[in-house]
């Protein structure tokens, strides 16, 4: 009997514990400092994100206001003031459907007296309201050129309903870099939309189609094909004639090359890795350049 | 070992007994027995007979030894006008490790050869340690003080900060590469089939083999030689049955294990009935073979075989979208000749070969193998890898008995051959498991001579070198010494330290989370800028013994060298599990102390052992601590007797948590829009901290069994059923595997997500024997 006293011990036991296998617990992490910038050839204009990740109460991740920005170039040092709230070049939101938040970032934005040019070095400067600093530097980048699709190339969408695609559904972008790129990027957007040669206002396009491939530094060509387009003007469809859209080749420098490698797919990120061009703070301060085509999307009738 | 002892008085003043062989019961004539503490020795007559007259009252160590047979150490308690009648039962000793000085039933068990940091586990030990499903032999060398284990799905042994590859398992004398089952979750030995466990863990003797941090040597228990005898056990998860006895002519014995699953039969049943809708289509089998012979008046030869295979092979019959042909399993083969050359000389030759071997292959059901004319589908998901590699050894080992010297020399040598070819075209599995192929081969060549001296009754002396030799690109010399001074009848100091080198690595990282849940490992050759992996460690502490209470406190520091070691990987969580061509250079410490606290009686007995270990690791300027290390660990362990033939086993063990990277702080993913020139904000990113400098919530689990015997009279034989209950982590504790830093979620806290081990798992079957 006492055997079995101890057996059915120990069966109750069994039966009356769970089966909890996954959990979580809350962790104590410091306060850290984000800036994000990229300089491109061509432009006149510099802008500084500054972001303050803040655990506690409260969005995490706020606007860093009252910091000293400064960039520095052979023709001198340019002090970028804070913009206002809503100031068109800083972070815009992600498209709403992703489950990203908005992230309200301080900006700070300038003329800068010359073209950033490619070649040319630059620094950033940063001194935070506690006294911290952040430094940068970068080298911007040659830029590429694109050698197809022409300008204004056409491309025929196919209608409603058509599943293969022939080579008139799509185009080639072909490419060059004047030196090894550490990153290229082929973006195509910037749809608009026209209806009897008058360029329609108000209308948000979507332009469906890819090439399946994101970075582009280890090929000099890229095909893209074309499914369909539709235009809105808030949920009532629009007619229209053509859509041009936008073919950009873009290099960028090796900080920004790390960055999107290490910190855009990840979901957590060594220390060392999290910093790309700069010192002082996470983030990434790094040199761009870019050259576009446009290319005419026309419906198949 | 079975070791009979009893104690009766007879006459006044005297010892007296008989030495025998073990199993066979024969006497053991010119045996030497010895009280080291009064200098009386005598040697046993024809019959083994033996008397040591006027022996004065008191606790007296008693050490009987012959050539041939393992030393055997008790201690006996002379009363005044009484005398003690000793029966001894002498274990053959091992080909590979003879010497190990093995103490009577209450003793620590410990392999005591002058200063070695060593172990012993007994059958009994092994059956009574809970276990999941199984009893098994290496999750029971995990209960040791100086053995972790890295998670509850592996039975790897992490001896004292050393990774699994650097020890070594060893069964007759051969190295099993990969003795697991179902991933390591269990040991690929047969229990039933298994005499004894002695884990060497520090300061090794120079004729041990050739591993940084241990040698675990397995011997399979030699059949009887008196009649045939069968036992078993059908538990849920198998079943096993083991039949030994004699051979015709009765100068030698034969045992034959074997070990099979079914839950591949009996889901494949229920499948084909429409029970079910699937199959688990693995199973797994493992067998031992032990045949000894005498040979002449003093020879004796043993073969010894092993085979474990388990595989996956989804059946034709089973819808699903891949198919599935997963085989691997290990071979070992071992012949060994001992002859005695006059008194005081003994011989042992030894060869045998060794294999592990993996075949794994996938893909989409229907689609074409490999061989076949039809190539796989542009793009489809294939995996197709094999591993393999193999080990030739012969070796020759001669031991001089001479008055107070052993000396002990001899030579080995091993032939190893690696094979790798991986492919791996599911992408989910690509970072963990890159694409490579290996094929390579070596020779080593090994010789070592050791001293072993008792200058003085109480004092062992041992001093040794060992070199190995790879090719001819380099040669390791390695001395060893020890020492073990008995402060009295009860309390022994001892230390000891040496040299190690070994010539192969796994390419398996033990930074990756995959290692904690599969054991096995890829072995490949030391790179060449390393020449051979080295290191070398110091041991010294005491044990005291009184009766049934022992006490041992020992303390150790070990320096790894040269070792290869992987770089630190970019993303903890998803480090790849193979890393063939990047190990570095590393160096590696541990160092720690042991205490473990044991007391036996007839009606149970109870074991505390406290091990605190801190192991570090340092490649490329980064020094860590690894993945696999426990600060501290208790393991309490504790059996009774219940009723007449029942019996409970309890066994609680709590360990600080493994170590982990940690989130410091956070940054938003923002991407930069080169069509707008703006940057879109993105989810947060943890910044991760210094490699593995947190730990995890610490570990609990309590593990309780329970078993009672009956006997019935079945076809006149009396047959002994013991049915039994285990029930592993009752208080069904987290016990987290991994943890995860989760970035924060608008104002939502940032988070660390564990992943727990094994839950509340019972298990039930039933023991035979006849």
């Amino acid at each position: 009997m006492a055997f079995l006293r101890y057996v059915l011990v120990i069966s109750l036991a069994t039966l009356s514990a769970g089966c909890d296998r996954e959990g979580a617990v809350g962790v104590d992490v410091d306060a850290g400092t984000s800036v994000y910038s990229v300089l491109r050839t061509g432009s006149d204009t510099a802008t500084v994100l500054l972001l303050r990740y803040q655990p506690g109460d409260g969005e995490a991740f706020q606007r860093l206001s009252g910091a000293r920005v400064q960039i520095v170039s052979g023709s001198g040092v340019v002090g970028l003031p804070e913009a206002p709230e809503g100031f068109r070049d800083c972070a815009r939101k992600p498209d709403p459907f992703l489950p990203v938040p908005a992230i309200q970032a301080g900006c700070y934005a300038a003329r800068l007296p010359a073209e950033i040019r490619p070649g040319m070095s630059y620094g950033l400067r940063v001194e935070l309201p506690g006294g911290d600093s952040i430094t940068g530097a970068a080298t911007v980048p040659s830029v590429p050129v694109v050698l197809s699709p022409a300008e204004r190339a056409k491309v025929m969408v196919p209608a409603p309903g058509q599943i293969i695609t022939s080579p008139s559904n799509g185009f080639t972008v072909r490419w060059v870099t004047r030196e090894e790129a550490a990153r290229v990027e082929v973006g195509i957007g910037g749809a608009t939309a026209y209806r009897q040669d008058r360029r329609l206002m108000d209308v948000t396009c979507l332009v469906h189609g890819g090439s399946g491939a994101e970075d582009h530094a280890m090929v000099d060509s890229l095909r893209y094909s074309v499914l369909s387009a539709e235009c809105r003007r808030g949920q009532e469809p629009v007619q229209w004639d053509s859509i041009a859209l936008r073919v950009l080749v873009t290099v960028y420098d090796s900080a920004y090359a790390r960055y999107a490698r290490d910190v855009l797919p990840e979901s957590s990120v060594r220390g060392g890795r999290a910093s790309a061009g700069v010192r002082g703070a996470y983030g990434v301060f790094a040199g761009a350049a870019s050259d576009e085509r446009l290319v005419v999307l026309l419906p198949t009738r | 070992m079975i070791a009979e002892v009893l104690l009766l008085l007879l006459q006044a003043g005297s010892l007296t007994g008989t030495v025998r062989a073990e199993g066979t019961r024969q006497p053991v004539p010119h045996a030497t027995v010895e009280i080291p503490q009064l200098s009386r020795r005598v040697a046993s007559d024809r019959e083994g007979r033996f008397e040591i007259p006027q022996v004065p009252a008191g606790d007296w160590q008693l050490h009987v030894t012959a050539p041939g047979f393992i030393r055997f150490v008790t201690e006996v308690r002379v009363v005044e006008a009484g005398s003690v009648r000793l029966d001894v039962e002498l274990a053959r000793e091992a080909v590979e490790v003879a010497g190990i000085e093995v103490r009577s039933r209450t003793g620590s068990g410990a392999a005591a050869q002058a200063g070695t940091s060593s172990w012993r586990l007994d059958p009994r030990q092994i059956h009574a340690t809970p276990a999941l499903a199984e009893v098994d032999v290496l999750r029971t060398v995990q209960t040791l003080p100086s053995v972790s284990a890295v998670s509850d799905f592996s039975s790897a042994l992490y001896v004292r900060g050393g990774s699994p590859d650097q020890t070594m398992v060893r069964l007759d004398g051969v190295p099993l590469f990969n003795p697991y089952h179902l991933g390591g979750i269990f040991a690929a030995i047969d229990p039933d089939a298994v005499a004894s466990v002695d884990l060497l863990a520090g300061a090794m003797p120079a004729r041990a083999g050739d591993r940084l941090s241990g040698i675990v040597d397995i011997r399979t228990r030699t059949g009887s030689r008196d009649s045939t005898h069968a036992s078993g056990s059908i538990g849920l998860l198998s079943s096993r049955a083991t039949v030994d006895g004699p051979l015709p002519g009765a100068r030698g014995s034969y045992l034959f294990s074997i070990r099979r699953t079914y839950v591949d039969l009996l889901t494949d049943l229920a499948h084909r009935i429409g029970m079910i809708p699937v199959t688990v289509p693995y199973a797994f089998t493992d067998g031992h073979l032990k045949v000894t012979h005498d040979v002449g008046a003093t020879g004796s030869l043993a073969a010894s075989m092993y085979v474990d295979s388990e595989g996956v092979h989804v059946p034709p019959t089973m819808d699903v979208s891949e198919d599935a042909e997963w085989a691997w399993g290990s071979r070992a083969v071992s012949l060994s000749y001992r002859q005695s050359l006059g008194r005081a000389v003994l011989a042992d030759l030894r060869a045998g070969y060794s294999s592990f071997g993996g075949s794994f292959r996938m893909r989409p059901q229907g689609a074409s193998r490999p061989g076949e004319q039809l190539a796989d589908p542009p793009g489809s998901r294939t995996l197709d890898a094999s591993t393999s590699i193999g080990n030739l050894i012969t070796a020759a080992d001669l031991t001089w008995y001479r008055g107070s010297h052993v000396v002990r020399a001899g030579v080995q040598a091993d032939r190893y051959r690696f094979a790798h070819d991986v492919s791996v075209r599911y992408e989910e599995l690509r970072p963990y498991f890159p694409d490579f192929s290996s094929h390579d081969g070596s020779w080593t060549v090994a010789a070592y001579a050791e001293d072993e001296w008792r200058p003085v009754p109480g004092l062992q002396l041992r001093a040794g070198v060992r070199t190995l030799s790879l090719g001819a690109r380099h040669t390791e010399w390695m001395p060893r010494a020890g020492a073990r001074l008995e402060i009295s009848p009860r309390l022994s100091l001892f230390a000891g330290g040496g040299r190690y080198a070994q010539s192969l690595y796994s390419i398996r990282d033990e930074e990756s989370l995959f290692t904690s849940l599969m054991a096995y490992d890829f072995f490949a050759p030391v790179p060449e800028n390393l020449k051979l992996a080295a290191g070398y460690d110091v041991v010294g502490g005491l044990e005291w013994q009184s009766g049934a209470t022992l006490v041992r406190l020992e303390a150790y520091a070990k320096r790894l060298e040269r070792i290869p070691v992987t770089p630190v990987p970019a993303e903890p969580l998803f480090a790849p599990v193979l890393v063939p061509d990047e190990a570095r250079r590393g160096e590696g410490s541990a160092h720690g102390t042991e205490l473990l606290l044991r007391h036996g009686s007839e009606n149970g007995g109870v074991s505390l052992s406290y091990a605190l270990a801190l192991a570090e690791r340092d490649v490329d300027g980064h020094r860590f601590t690894p993945r696999f290390d426990r600060r501290h660990r208790v393991d309490l362990m504790g059996h009774a007797r219940i009723g007449a033939r029942g019996n409970m086993s309890v066994r609680l063990l709590w360990a600080t948590g493994q170590p982990y990277t940690p989130g410091v702080s956070e940054t938003s993913r923002m991407t930069y829009d080169p069509l707008t020139g703006t940057f879109v904000t993105g989810p947060g990113s943890v910044v991760l901290g210094e490699h593995n400098s947190a730990r995890l919530p610490n570990y609990l689990r309590l593990d309780i069994a329970a078993r009672k015997s009956f006997d019935r009279k079945w076809l006149g034989r009396t047959t002994t059923l013991t049915p039994y209950l285990q029930v592993l982590n009752v208080l069904n504790a987290r016990n987290p595997l991994l943890g995860e830093p989760v970035p924060s979620v608008g104002a939502q806290r940032p988070e660390l997500k564990l992943t727990g081990q094994l839950p509340i798992l019972p298990t039930v079957g039933i023991d035979w024997r006849f």
